[in-house]
């Protein structure tokens, strides 16, 4: 085989490990504000708030000697219960106060957390511990880590139980239901308050996974660290169909991969450019997003 | 029939902001009864209903239901005091499929084998939703889609069945399959409230009735009374 074409192969290889582990990432967050729309119709800037406290409590527990087995499903369950108290305090009371009331509490949900991190843990980097040793396994000019296998792995698994969970039992089923309609469910003897917070907990438990994981990959995490993440992963979900939990995972998995190909092939300097790129066009073109039906008829 | 009412509706006013939509509505209904409301559009009888079932706070007057006070009470609070309603605009959930909407209607219940002769009930009384039980509802046809919210509201077991306008949009004979799910339900123990626009159906089914005019009550008697009455001939009857 010509040595070019064959490089550019090893090249694009590459790009695809890397952007299927960043993709992972941006899926695992852009579920949780997928989740969240889809069952009260409010795009929760504060949602990348989530992933940074999950890191932080991960770096916590694990600086004081815990093991990933527990560090890691306390990371989750720590943005689980943040993400519960604010959806009570902040965004419960303004439910029916319109969108744009929505959209400013989320925002300054959003800043209160950054500037409540950087004022409490301070603003600068911390170095997560690499409790687990890198392993890098290589395929001609291809690298792929231990630490890429585990973070594509278990968002897999996360994914997995997440479909059961929304699919197959009881909770998931009446969190569909509230989704398609709130008034439907009471009627149906659903607490509809019970299921939305349910449904907090669940997507950002999967920001804090997603946290931690990033932890492992880069070994820095800031109270800042959200921003970029929550903003893409917003657009990930936007891209796969807003509301929609498969198009979620579709669009985390599109963005992290065009991302990688885009910087690697072509204009390094733009990597946070083409999520927004993505984002216009995909508004521009077919807004309900990859995975989205056009609209549906009334009945 | 007992002395006491099932459901006692007692000066009730619901307001939409500055909308005065129901001023000082009064109902009963007995235990075993169907009861219907008649009403033009917009005279207030769905706003009635999510009254009864908690989806619309009233301004004032009293709901009791055996001798409990609903108001207040939220509406999956209700649901489970035995009052389940069949919404207006059916509201069924278009993409889970026939079966799992009639399990949402079960929702509370963990009475599994009672659950599952109620699933049979279902299909007994709507031969059509067993051959669709696995499609997603939202592919059945509008007369299917009332049977399925008529039996997804039957699936809680209710006391009180509350039907907003279920021949709405209907062929007659639909309408007429409807109607006569709905007397056998009652007949086999439920009290019905059926609001409706289809004056001639709700008479020949129900035991009594209300006439609504833009928020109030104008008229009232039986089922027989109020089909022979002038008022409702002339408003509803098409006399
Ligand atoms: N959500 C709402 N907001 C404002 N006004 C409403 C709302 N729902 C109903 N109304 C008004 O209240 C009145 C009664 O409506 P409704 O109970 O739906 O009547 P019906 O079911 O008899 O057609 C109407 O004037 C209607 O416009
Ligand atoms: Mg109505």
């Amino acid at each position: 085989m010509n040595e070019e074409l064959l490089y550019f192969f090893y090249d694009l290889g590459q790009y695809l490990i890397n952007g299927i582990t960043q993709g992972s990432i941006y899926a695992l967050i852009a579920l949780g504000y997928t989740m969240v729309y889809g069952i009260i119709k409010l795009i929760n800037f504060a949602h990348g708030e989530f992933y940074m406290i999950g890191a932080f409590v991960g770096y916590y527990l694990v600086i004081s000697g815990a093991s990933l087995w527990i560090a890691f499903p306390a990371a989750m369950l720590g943005a689980g219960v943040v993400a519960v108290i604010i959806e009570r305090l902040v965004y419960r009371p303004i439910r029916h106060a319109g969108r744009i009331a929505a959209l400013i509490s989320a925002l300054g949900t959003s800043l209160f957390f950054q500037y409540l991190g950087q004022g409490t843990v301070g603003a600068d980097p911390k170095t997560f511990p690499p409790v687990i040793e890198e392993i890098s396994y290589e395929w001609g000019e291809m690298m792929i880590s231990n630490i890429q296998i585990i973070i594509i792995i278990t968002t897999i698994v996360l994914m997995l139980v997440l479909r059961w969970l929304v699919s197959s039992t009881r909770i998931g089923m009446a969190m569909r239901a509230v989704s398609f309609n709130h008034d439907a469910a009471e009627l149906m003897g659903i607490d509809t308050n019970k299921i939305i917070s349910f449904t907090f907990f669940v997507g950002a438990a999967l920001a804090g996974a997603a946290g931690v994981l990033v932890g492992l990959y880069y070994n820095t995490i800031e109270p800042m660290m959200g921003l970029m993440p929550g903003l893409k992963a917003f657009v990930a979900a936007v891209l796969g169909g807003i509301g929609i939990i498969p198009g979620a995972a579709l669009g985390g998995l599109v963005l992290g991969i065009v991302e990688n190909l885009v910087t690697g092939f072509w204009a390094s300097n733009y990597r946070d450019a083409i999520a927004f790129g993505i984002l216009i066009i995909i508004l521009l073109i077919k807004p309900t997003g990859l995975m989205g039906k056009n609209i549906r008829e009334k009945v | 029939m007992s002395d006491t009412p099932l459901l006692t509706v007692k000066g009730l006013h619901v307001h939409y902001g500055a909308i005065h939509a129901i001023h000082g509505v009064d109902l009963e209904i007995f235990s075993g009864e169907i009861v219907t409301i008649l009403g033009s559009n917009g005279a207030g009888k769905s706003t009635i209903l999510r009254s009864i079932s908690g989806l619309t706070s009233p301004s004032a007057g009293t709901i009791l239901f055996q001798k409990q006070k609903l108001n207040g009470l939220k509406a999956n609070r209700i649901v489970k005091l035995g009052i389940s309603q069949a919404p207006e605009g059916r509201l069924i959930f278009p993409e889970h499929t026939v079966l799992e909407n009639l399990e949402i209607g079960a929702y509370l219940r963990r009475d599994r084998e009672e659950i599952c002769q109620d699933f049979e009930y279902v299909y007994h009384l709507f031969p059509k939703l067993k051959d669709r039980s696995k499609q997603p509802a939202g592919t059945l046809s509008g007369g299917e889609q009332q049977m399925l919210a008529i039996g997804r509201a039957l699936m809680a077991k209710p006391k009180l069945l509350l039907l907003d306008e279920p021949s709405l949009g209907l062929a007659p004979i639909l309408v007429g399959t409807i109607f006569k799910a709905i007397e056998e339900v009652n007949r086999r123990g439920t009290t019905i409230l059926l609001v409706e626009q289809n004056a001639f159906a709700a008479l020949k089914v129900a035991h009594r009735g209300y006439v609504l005019t833009t928020g109030a009550v104008t008229l009232t008697g039986s089922g027989d009374e109020l089909i022979s009455n002038d008022q409702v001939k002339n408003a509803y009857l098409g006399a």
